[in-house]
């Protein structure tokens, strides 16, 4: 490879540096169901996704009707001698509160109900923009913080807490699993294909072109 | 074949959007002022060559997260309060209770989760930071894999705060039997914490900016 290749201010749109290793790499067109890679690092560069906006946004609404279910009724209910414990994911967090856990109810806030949900907003309205052909220039700052709140969003693993707490109180009492379990494992299930089917990649691509169709509308219309 | 380095040529990568951006001005780039620093035509973030002062803020969270360690294991992480006499648990007593009940599985899983995963992740940042300062021969790719792995396993440690949220609430009876966190567990949170934080202020880039001499 000799130097003069990338000195054109054009070529940035056809060659890519890898981001975890910053291998300067030509960009291919891959076809449905490939997975570009970085050929020293082996990093995932681009993945293509069929229909990507279509599917992240009729995931994210579906998940979204089962937000609320899931966060206000019973998870698991504890009956031991006649008394009973709730557990809801939001009362969770006002229990520690009430403790005076202030630091840890507000990690389980923010991790299991507050960022999920920015999480599941922020995929619909990037899709339904996107979806839409307009651009607004908050749609940008949407994918910024949509990619901000994927590394905070962590429901699946308050399965595994449910697990665990399953096992460790099944002797205790008699332990009944709620109707918002089901809706919770909906909601994740739905959140994770909505996750999967997103892809950041193409959001960047398409608002860029919306950016520069509605600059020129503008310059058109004066 | 002949590997280069993008920044070699001139050329970052933006960490938000990952599209080509040539470097207009190194010294606009590693300004920490973000008024006067080069943005993305794509998504007008600011464009970092590497992220900045990766390695001093890298070292800042793990040192935090060594130290906060040390309570996390110490205190008790909850305690059981049973007909008014209580028994704190720390993080390991709580699985080797589970042990002693025979539940194998799940005492391996909250092994895993809170005591083997946290060390994982700071050892694993320690050798990858030694690594990057000492320029020691150490294969790049497998450090990248590791950082990736780091990356990945990091939120699971939340595990145990997510137990202990639905377990204060399920054992709630007053007077006959209660549970309630401990100090433990708001020190073991903040590991957690900011072990995230130092993954993601490490650049693995740096690790390859050592060995680009040798690839080409």
């Amino acid at each position: 490879m000799k130097a003069s290749i990338y000195n054109t201010t054009t070529d940035t749109e056809h060659w890519a540096a890898c981001h975890d290793c910053d291998l300067l790499l030509p960009i291919h067109d891959i076809t449905e169901s490939q997975v570009a890679r970085c050929p020293r690092c082996n990093a995932v560069l681009y993945r293509h996704k069929k229909n990507s906006i279509s599917k992240t946004l009729a995931f994210s609404l579906s998940a979204l009707l089962f937000y609320i279910p899931a966060n206000t009724l019973p998870i698991l209910t504890l009956d031991i001698y006649g008394n009973t414990g709730r557990n809801t994911m939001l009362n969770g967090v006002y229990r520690l509160w009430e403790q005076g856990f202030w630091w840890m109810a507000f990690l389980v806030a923010v991790c299991s109900i507050l960022m999920p949900l920015f999480e599941l907003v922020l995929l619909l309205t990037i899709s339904i923009s996107i979806k839409r052909q307009r651009y607004t220039p908050v749609l940008p700052f949407t994918i910024k913080l949509q990619h901000l709140t994927s590394s905070w969003a962590m429901l699946e693993v308050y399965l595994l807490g449910i697990i665990v707490a399953i096992v460790k109180m099944s002797d205790l009492g008699n332990l009944v699993l709620g109707q918002a379990l089901v809706c919770y494992l909906v909601l994740l299930a739905f959140t994770l294909c909505a996750l999967q089917s997103y892809d950041r990649h193409y959001a960047w691509q398409a608002t860029e072109f919306l950016r520069d169709k509605s600059q020129r509308n503008v310059n058109y219309e004066k | 074949m002949a590997y280069q380095q993008a920044l070699s040529q001139g050329f970052t990568s933006c960490d938000e959007c990952h599209r080509l951006v040539q470097v207009a001005d190194v010294a606009k780039v590693t300004k920490l002022n973000k008024g006067q620093c080069q943005r993305c035509p794509c998504c007008h973030s600011v464009v970092r060559v590497r992220k900045p002062k990766s390695l001093s803020r890298t070292w800042a969270w793990l040192l935090t997260g060594l130290i906060l360690l040390i309570p996390a294991n110490m205190l008790p992480v909850m305690e059981v309060l049973y007909l008014g006499s209580g028994s704190p648990d720390t993080i390991m007593s709580g699985v080797l209770h589970l042990v002693e009940e025979g539940m194998y599985p799940i005492a391996l899983v909250v092994f895993i989760a809170s005591v083997f995963v946290p060390v994982v992740k700071l050892v694993g940042l320690m050798v990858l930071l030694v690594v990057v300062q000492w320029k020691l021969p150490i294969s790049a790719r497998q450090c990248t894999y590791l950082y990736r792995m780091i990356e990945f396993i990091g939120r699971w440690s939340m595990l145990d705060l997510f137990m202990i949220s639905i377990l204060v609430t399920l054992v709630d009876l007053g007077s006959i039997a209660s549970i309630t966190a401990g100090a433990g567990a708001t020190a073991f949170a903040s590991v957690v914490v900011a072990t995230m934080f130092a993954a993601k202020t490490f650049d693995p880039r740096l690790i390859w900016d050592l060995r680009a001499s040798i690839y080409e």
